[in-house]
């Protein structure tokens, strides 16, 4: 008996003590947990049935360049709502939310940004709203819809919230940034596929598509001949490359061994086989890269395009490796101010031997964190 | 290809006989199942469609063959090898081999058991720690629902509420006789995603279970599970999880009335990191109760209390068994729309299964079960259970009523809380006992009802009811007649949260529910062996919405003839 009330003793001790010590909870503090949410109650109407789109600028044009928009409609009580903004031209969205009995330039402002894809200038845009709970008989939600057509998209090319932004390349035609030149690929794999006019785009009008199977087994299939990165040229200036990103809109195909290789350049030195001289230290010498390549750092990614569908992919230029054949020839160090040139291929990644496709829009180096569109 | 599996299984059979002596042992298990299903689609979602196929015959055959080795006492290995045929594949066309399963056991030194390869974790562990439940109350189904549902178990591995996963798992158990009579020891490690060596780390499961025992009346516990990444160079995500958990029990028979006290107690630590978000959650639950077992009523009364807090975060016991967002297997697109997961799918759909653990709480469908749908540990809980039931002694009458009335810990979405009341009761009755016949004739009704409520500006109001009836008569040696009824109700509204990747509440989305679902299910079986059986059924389900254009009905022919060595 008394080992059975020695040990009822300890138990229950133990159990206290466990309880009091772990007496605390992360959630005590909050009122509720989660966004606020209201549903429309009954009887619950819009103003007019009706939303309003307006720009802050005087003017007709939506120009995201000069000022921002914002929705306006007037509820019945205060409630959860979205409103949902498409581009009819790539299906680009924007998705505002938040719970308010008026929509207006307080709850409801746009300045253009994007949740999926990028929106463009003349882009044809359809927003609707709709109110949590407010529902037809058939449960399906009641949208109240607004057109208008964007003039000028929003601008990346600044400093937002902190990220400097820099594209590199958009395959839209002339004036736009340059493209990637001339397609190369593994002659035992013709044909190999690439469109520099894809109508399946993640911006603007155009985006680049390429296509191949790996018959020789070797794993490369094709890719773009670099470009001349002459934009960076005192741009990029941060040297520290956990803080550079190159970001880009990828389209997967659901072949699931598609590999996009991404390779940079950076300019450590010349070589003598290029004697055109740097004026200023600036400039990039003309001339084949072959040569440079021997004096010079190339840096490689690979990845593994496994899905379906536009995805924005952000990579930071510290995961970039060194090739395996003909790289890190200069100081092999990653050093992203010296970034001056570029090439993608298309692989078969991870296992050779297989088909592979994706389609690429929009690239943009950042300083200071991924993009944020 | 397919020779090439006979001939090495073959070999190692051939191979291991040379080896067997007096010591040693070589047995083969096997299992045969043929499955046949005749299906028509019908109803008012139909109407005008011309492409969604109305009809269908499908089927498979399998063939699991389970040879084990057995050294002594030390080592136990066993392989099942499965020939898998869809129907409709001539000769062997379509066939697929596979391992079903491997795993190595045995005994060390006599005291420590252990199993590594495909093993069942979690045996004896608290509900708290380690939970494998269907939310859905099925308790006293009819036979002919139960053996469908024993198809899908069986092909997921689901044995009681343990998990199947890959690692390793050792138990011990010690007389002592001082202090305590005996100390149970059980420790397991699995690994639950594999990484890339890229950005995704490798994740652990660990965890065990320590036992006190003294008497069989007073039994004190220790549980811990952790689920824990293990990060390469580049990992994105680092996600931690960890679970204590001491819980006692204590037992007083008084004569007349034999008493059980049980406290249980736990807390949980979570960490997610990721490039978008990073969280720490920490939160506790407590859950005790009392049950008096009056012999002379043959009955059990029971009472309990439980406080399981908002963010007690454990993957392991809140993972659901049944994956509400899988696609179903028949009929699986009606037009355009995806077709949701019926009552007639969960137990009938062999895809719906979560096969392993899920670190965000998965979606649920609330017209099933809005109470607990991530079973006993469901978080952001808290109430009273009362109830009744009949007692193990009793042979002929099994019969229980409980009655739960929970409410939410802290709102979600708004500061008003949800009020949970569930009533669930049942009965079997075995008439063939009562009248002492080697027959059975077997007669089951079971009824859960739950109504959700809350007030204030984002009202909710949800009532639940599902019924079971069924009947199972041996007509003749060996020949059962099968009759099964099945009927759920869901009338409201209610708010669903999404959850974020950290397993924060989102948006909430709003959800108007009138849905009646019936499944009539009559059919025979017919007994070779105790374990081998031919059964046809057919089964008449439908699904009404309250709009015509929604409803539809499937009727389906079902056979299934298994076979056990």
């Amino acid at each position: 008996m008394k080992f059975t009330t020695v040990y009822k003793s300890i138990v229950i001790t133990a159990l206290s003590t466990l309880v009091l010590a772990a007496c605390t909870r992360s959630s005590k503090e909050e009122a509720f947990l989660g966004p606020k949410v209201l549903p429309a109650p009954e009887g619950f109407a819009i103003q007019g049935d009706s939303l309003g789109f307006k720009f802050t600028n005087s003017g007709t044009s939506v120009d995201f360049l000069t000022g921002t928009s914002y929705f306006e409609s007037k509820f019945s009580s205060e409630v959860s709502w979205k409103v949902a903004i498409v581009s009819r031209a790539n299906g680009a969205v924007k998705t505002l939310t938040g719970t308010s009995a008026t929509l207006d330039n307080v709850t409801c402002p746009w300045n253009g940004e994007s949740d999926y894809l990028l929106f463009s200038n003349g882009d044809s845009c359809d927003a609707n709203l709709t109110i949590t709970g407010y529902a037809d008989a058939a449960n399906v939600l009641k949208k109240t819809s607004k057109s208008f057509v964007i003039a000028k998209s929003k601008d990346y090319e600044k400093v937002i919230n902190g990220i400097n932004n820099h594209t590199i390349v958009d395959f839209e035609p002339s004036p736009g940034a340059p493209g990637l030149t001339v397609p190369y690929s593994d002659a035992m794999d013709s044909p190999f596929i690439s469109k520099s006019e894809y109508s399946d785009r993640a911006h603007g009008k155009y985006s680049l598509y390429c296509a191949g199977n790996d018959l020789s087994n070797n794993g490369y299939i094709g890719g773009l001949d670099m470009i001349k990165l002459v934009g960076l040229v005192g741009l990029v200036k941060e040297t520290n490359a956990n803080d550079v990103y190159l970001n880009m809109y990828v389209k997967g195909f659901g072949k699931m061994n598609t590999g996009l290789t991404l390779l940079f350049y950076e300019l450590d030195s010349l070589h003598v086989d290029n004697p055109k001289s740097i004026a200023g230290g600036l400039a990039i010498p003309e001339g084949s890269w072959a040569g440079l390549a021997k004096s010079n750092d190339k840096w490689i990614k690979q990845i593994n395009v496994d899905w379906i569908g536009w995805k924005l992919v952000s990579v930071k230029y510290s995961e970039f490796k060194k090739p395996n054949t003909d790289g890190c020839n200069g100081n092999c160090t990653l050093e992203p101010h010296k970034m001056r040139g570029m090439s993608i291929g298309l692989d078969s990644y991870p296992a050779t031997g297989f088909p592979a496709e994706f389609a690429v829009d929009n690239f943009v180096i950042t300083e200071g964190g991924p993009f944020k569109p | 290809m397919k020779f090439k599996a006979l001939i090495l299984l073959s070999s190692v059979c051939l191979s291991v006989n040379t080896f067997v002596n007096a010591q040693n042992d070589f047995y083969l298990n096997g299992m045969g199942r043929f499955l046949i299903s005749d299906n028509r689609l019908s109803g008012g979602a139909l109407a005008g469609n011309t492409t969604t196929p109305n009809k269908g015959v499908s089927g498979y055959s399998i063939f699991d063959l389970t040879p084990t080795i057995k050294v002594g006492d030390n080592l136990k290995a066993l392989v099942t090898l499965r020939l898998k045929s869809p129907f409709g594949a001539f000769f062997g066309n379509g066939t697929q081999y596979q391992i079903r399963q491997f795993q190595i056991g045995g005994k060390i030194a006599g005291l420590v058991t252990y199993e590594v390869g495909d093993i069942n974790v979690g045996e004896g562990m608290s509900k708290y720690a380690m939970n494998n439940a269907d939310d859905l109350f099925y308790k006293y189904e009819s036979q002919v629902f139960t053996q469908r549902r024993q198809i899908l178990e069986y092909e997921n591995f689901n044995f009681g509420n343990k998990w199947r996963l890959q690692g390793a798992q050792a138990r011990t158990k010690l007389a002592i006789g001082a202090v305590v009579d005996t100390i149970g020891a059980y420790g397991f490690v699995v690994r639950t995603n594999a990484t890339n060596d890229a950005n995704i780390a490798d994740r652990i499961l660990t965890g065990g279970r320590l036992s006190f025992i003294k008497n069989n009346m007073l039994t004190a516990n220790g549980n811990y599970v952790g689920l824990l990444d293990i990060p390469v160079t580049t990992t994105q995500n680092v996600y931690k999880n960890h679970v204590f958990i001491g819980d006692a029990t204590y037992g007083l028979d008084l004569g007349a009335v034999a008493i059980k006290a049980n406290i249980e107690s736990g807390i949980s630590t979570y960490d997610f990191t990721s490039p978008s978000d990073s969280v720490s959650y920490k939160d506790y639950f407590y859950d005790g109760g009392v049950n008096a077992n009056v012999k002379g009523l043959q009955l059990n009364f029971f009472g309990s209390y439980k406080n399981v807090g908002p963010q007690f975060y454990n993957p392991a016991a809140q993972t659901r068994r049944l994956n509400v967002d899988n696609s179903q297997g028949l009929f699986g697109t009606i037009g355009a729309n995806p077709r949701a997961m019926t009552l007639f799918d969960r137990y009938s759909n062999e895809t719906q299964y979560n096969r392993t653990l899920v670190t965000t709480l998965g979606n649920f469908m609330p017209q099933y079960n809005n109470a607990s749908p991530y079973g006993t540990a469901t978080p952001n809980r808290t109430g009273i259970t009362l109830g009744l039931a009949t007692d193990t002694s009793t042979k002929i009458i099994n019969a229980e009523l409980k009655y739960e009335i929970l409410k939410e810990i802290i709102g979600e979405n708004i500061a008003d809380l949800r009020n949970f009341n569930v009533l669930t009761t049942g009965a079997s009755f075995d008439l063939g006992k009562f009248i002492a016949s080697e027959r059975k004739y077997m007669f089951l009704v079971g009824y859960r009802n739950e109504a959700t409520t809350r007030d204030g500006l984002a009202k909710i109001d949800l009532k639940n009811s599902l019924l079971d009836a069924g009947l199972s008569i041996e007509i003749l040696k060996k020949l059962d007649l099968l009759l099964g009824y099945k009927k759920l109700t869901s009338v409201g509204n209610e708010l669903i949260s999404a959850r974020t990747i950290v397993n924060k509440v989102d948006i909430a989305t709003a959800y108007k529910f009138n849905i009646a679902q019936d499944i009539l299910s009559t059919g025979v079986n017919i007994k070779f062996s105790t374990n081998s059986f031919l059964n046809m059924t057919y089964n008449w389900s439908t699904n009404t919405t309250g709009t015509t254009s929604n409803n539809y009905n499937i009727n389906q022919f079902f056979l299934n003839l298994t076979v056990n060595l």
